[in-house]
């Protein structure tokens, strides 16, 4: 808009009105308003922002500093999903602290649209700490378990 | 080599309304006429009857009402090679069974189907319906050579597609509630469940569950799943040859997946989403790692992912979660 001599730009349909303006400063500022009799719409008229996933902290964030501690190592998330420990809310967890684990060992699931994934171990030790609460979204790469090797 | 079921099968959906002799059968086997008898009792058994005319022999009178390994695989049109079909009486879950024949190195494509499952279940251990054998339970295991990250769209993309076969099947269009239920009218006529075992970085199998309500009747629902629940025969008012929807959604599932496994699913997914999709514009609420969240459906992102928009206008975005359809305002 900065680069057109445009200075309000406005669109209607359904009865959802956009309009953008530039204002005073240069920024655009982006109104809305929603008709009253007309059903709010499906919505093309303001692109959808993202939340943000909330950040799941790492239960120890010096475990997560440390890239290379000797003789341990994490299970990482292959894929954004939601991290269960279960198979359901009345099971017991896949892999507790504590657990002995080998390369394929299921110590959980991520579920990515309704793609329940197990996971794998892909290192054989014992589980020294779980670095995710159950039902919580994970992201590509995140840290899922510390596993003692060996 | 078929079995003497399969071919006397063949032989006889071939002629149709025509007659085939008993002498006709027996030399296609190498048996005798009484032998021929003998198999077309296990036929029998299986749920056909036949017709049986002096001078003229046998045709079908009655096709089976369960599921039957052979006449599936006679009626199914599209047949991949190394393509294997088990059907079995009762299983626990056939997403458990097929996820036992990978571990045992069975060769996939395959599919597992039963005509009934002890522990049927959905999400998370949840059970579902699974005692009668007028209904239909798949499940599907493919080795995708696909990126964990491009499964984002799957189960959707799958969705969509047993929508489509079964409005091609009974006339009507069902509908798909993101993500994974089949609906007509608001009731629940279908449901998947998609199960993968992941490496690091690639797809180990997967499995693909379909549980579909074909031809119960409507007094076989226990109370709490009677509103909520319905069959393809209740929609249409007369029941569907399992056996032809059966062989059918394998041919579906099976070309399913070799689009998406080629990446050419995109080209009809928004398409076939929007015909079937039943939440946009619809008020709902969702819930999510144990937060309820109330707006309007405004569609999906590229990633399958339900976008939703507040009261107060705030756009959200949800990868997860139970959707439930508030009541309309009256």
């Amino acid at each position: 808009m900065k680069r057109s001599e445009l200075t309000e730009f406005a669109v209607e349909e359904e009865g959802f009105k956009l309009k953008i303006r530039r204002g005073a400063n240069g920024l655009p500022i982006v109104s809305t308003a929603r008709g009253s009799a007309a059903p709010f719409p499906t919505g093309d008229s303001v692109p959808p922002m993202p939340i943000p996933a909330p950040a799941t902290p790492l239960a120890n964030p010096a475990a997560a500093a440390l890239k290379d501690e000797a003789g341990f190592a994490y299970i990482k998330s292959p894929m954004v999903g939601t991290f269960y420990r279960a198979g359901s809310p009345e099971s017991k967890p896949f892999a507790d602290v504590g657990a002995k684990v080998s390369e394929n060992t299921v110590v959980c699931i991520i579920e990515a649209m309704k793609i329940m994934n197990e996971i794998q171990a892909e290192a054989k030790g014992t589980v020294v700490e779980a670095l995710v609460e159950n039902g919580q979204p994970v992201e590509y790469g995140q840290r899922l378990f510390k596993i003692k090797q060996g | 080599m078929p079995s003497a079921e399969h071919t006397i099968l063949r032989e006889l959906l071939a002629a149709g309304t025509e007659w085939v002799s008993g002498t006709t059968l027996a030399a296609k086997l190498g048996v005798s006429r009484v032998a021929v008898w003998q198999h077309m009792e296990k036929l029998r058994a299986a749920g056909f009857t036949f017709e049986a005319q002096r001078a003229h022999g046998y045709r079908i009178a009655a096709r089976p009402a369960t599921l039957f390994g052979p006449l599936i695989e006679l009626e199914q049109r599209l047949r991949p090679r190394g393509f294997t079909l088990i059907v079995l009486d009762s299983v626990d879950s056939t997403n458990d069974e097929a996820a036992r024949q990978l571990a045992a190195g069975r060769a996939t494509p395959f599919a597992v189907l039963a005509r009934k499952q002890t522990r049927g279940r959905g999400r998370f251990g949840r059970t579902w319906h699974s005692d009668s054998s007028a209904n239909l339970y798949a499940s599907f295991a493919f080795h995708p050579r696909v990126e964990p990250e491009r499964m984002q769209t799957f189960t959707l993309w799958m969705g969509v597609n047993v929508c489509a076969l079964l409005e091609k099947f009974t006339g009507l269009a069902p509908g798909i509630k993101w993500p994974n239920d089949l609906l007509y009218d608001g009731r629940k006529a279908g449901g998947m469940l998609t199960e993968a075992r992941i490496d690091a970085d690639r797809i180990r199998d997967l499995v693909f569950g379909l549980g579909l309500n074909v031809n119960s009747p409507a007094t076989a629902w226990p109370a709490d799943l009677a509103k909520r629940a319905v069959s393809l025969a209740e929609v249409t008012g007369a029941p569907l040859d399992l056996n032809r929807l059966a062989a059918a959604l394998v041919g579906r599932v099976l070309l399913a997946f070799q689009t998406f496994a080629d990446g050419e699913h995109l080209k009809t997914f928004a398409d076939l989403w929007h015909r079937h999709d039943v939440l946009r514009g619809k008020t709902i609420s969702l819930l999510e790692g144990g937060r309820r969240h109330t707006g309007t459906v405004t569609g999906l992102d590229d990633e399958g992912a339900l976008l939703l928009r507040d009261a107060r206008g705030k756009a959200h975005r949800f990868r997860a979660g139970e959707v439930t359809l508030e009541k309309a305002a009256s």
